[in-house]
């Protein structure tokens, strides 16, 4: 067996998947070639390494937390269709549609959508702009309250940039540690004098078994 | 207790995935990297099913099943991750302290064995979902190819050359590649 042929069976001889004879051929083939035998014990000590890579524990309440929101959802569903199909946001991001006239706050008069968190930790928070079509020299700006964090920037209660946005979705990832009650993060989008404006409530979580889950949007 | 529209509790759905989450948790990890990302992927996939007690009691492998939908789940999250653009900007900037070690003391070995187990792990993330799957549930789990062929819901002849595929990309980042 050559070099070529025997790397044909690398992945099955790794795996034991050789028939004798075949495996008998490849042993040979490694007992005499330095090179091939080094790139299989190479490829047995990534394996070894995969395999020991090591899974920190889940946090406690796991379950629970999941059948809160479950139940949560369905309540929201249900309350969704009652008011007419109104939908704000879809599992760990919190949307809002570029490319409309209004500066009414997404919800109109309703109460932001909610964000539990971690107190003490840096999270992500998603926000999604959907915009209908590209959009240069945008302003955006982030306000967070007294007791919330920007993750990379202590000390800083307001950022603004530029940006641009394009067709469909934008993602927009803010890192934030809540310290203290939480409160509303401010987030708004400015371009050729219109606004849109997308509040979200920061809720830290609770160590109990009925908190809320992590970076959900209620 | 909570009784959801297709009947069944919340206790009987606790009785049911209670004894599967750890390996959920364990898998999901696996795929995403970070705890957060991996409870959140979990506590979906449940919060999902939850509402549809009744069809898991139908269920005969629910472990198996789970772990399929974790994987579907996975996979649909990743698909509507790459529709998104990311915003550059200073609030979502990477920071720098997230891979900082810990201000304990660490022998050499450990300092080793720590970069690459970091080295690795970027690995992975190079990696695209489906190629990532196959190696988290053949070569880190222990998934033989027929079991997964049942789980991913591909032929093994796919599956075959998916894994080798992924193993190979593998090598090529960590910079393995041409030796054999």
């Amino acid at each position: 067996m050559d070099c070529k042929t025997n790397r044909k069976f690398r992945d099955d001889y790794l795996d034991a998947r050789l028939e004798p004879s075949l495996r008998q051929a490849v042993n040979a083939h490694l007992a005499e070639c330095d090179q091939c035998a080094q790139a299989f014990r190479e490829d047995r000590d990534l394996l070894g390494a995969l395999q020991d890579l090591p899974v920190p524990p889940a946090s406690e309440y796991l379950v629970e937390r999941a059948m809160g929101q479950g139940a949560r959802r369905e309540r929201q569903r249900q309350r969704r269709w009652q008011a007419g199909g109104l939908a704000v946001a879809a599992g760990l991001l919190i949307a809002v549609v570029l490319g409309l006239v209004t500066q009414k706050p997404l919800n109109g008069t309703q109460e932001p959508p909610m964000v539990a968190v971690k107190p003490g930790q840096s999270q992500p928070v998603n926000l999604v702009f959907n915009s209908r079509r590209r959009m240069e020299g945008v302003t955006l700006s982030v306000e967070v309250p007294e007791g919330v964090e920007i993750a990379n920037h202590p000390g800083k209660r307001r950022l603004n940039w530029q940006a641009t946005l394009e067709p469909g979705q934008n993602l927009l990832r803010v890192p934030v540690i809540v310290r203290g009650e939480g409160g509303v993060l401010r987030a708004n989008i400015r371009h050729g004098g219109q606004q849109k404006r997308l509040n979200v409530r920061l809720q830290p979580q609770q160590p109990d078994r009925s908190r809320l889950g992590t970076g959900q949007s209620a | 207790m909570t009784k959801s529209r297709d009947g069944g509790s919340g206790a009987d759905f606790e009785a049911m995935v209670r004894p599967h989450v750890d390996q959920l948790y364990r898998v999901a990890y696996r795929f995403t990297g970070r705890r957060e990302d991996a409870e959140d992927l979990v506590q979906e996939v449940l919060a999902k099913l939850y509402p549809r007690r009744q069809q898991l009691e139908t269920v005969d492998q629910l472990g198996p099943w789970l772990t399929r939908v974790l994987y579907r789940q996975f996979i649909d999250n990743r698909r509507k991750k790459a529709r998104l653009r990311l915003l550059e900007n200073e609030a979502g900037a990477a920071d720098p302290f997230d891979n900082m070690p810990s201000e304990a003391r660490e022998t050499e070995t450990e300092v080793l064995a720590r970069r690459d187990r970091s080295r690795l792990e970027r690995a992975l993330d190079g990696l695209n979902p489906d190629q990532r799957a196959v190696i988290v549930l053949h070569d880190m789990e222990g998934y033989t190819l027929v079991e997964l062929s049942e789980t991913l819901e591909a032929p093994t002849g796919t599956l075959k050359s998916r894994l080798h595929r992924a193993r190979a990309r593998l090598r090529k980042i960590l910079g393995r590649e041409g030796t054999l």
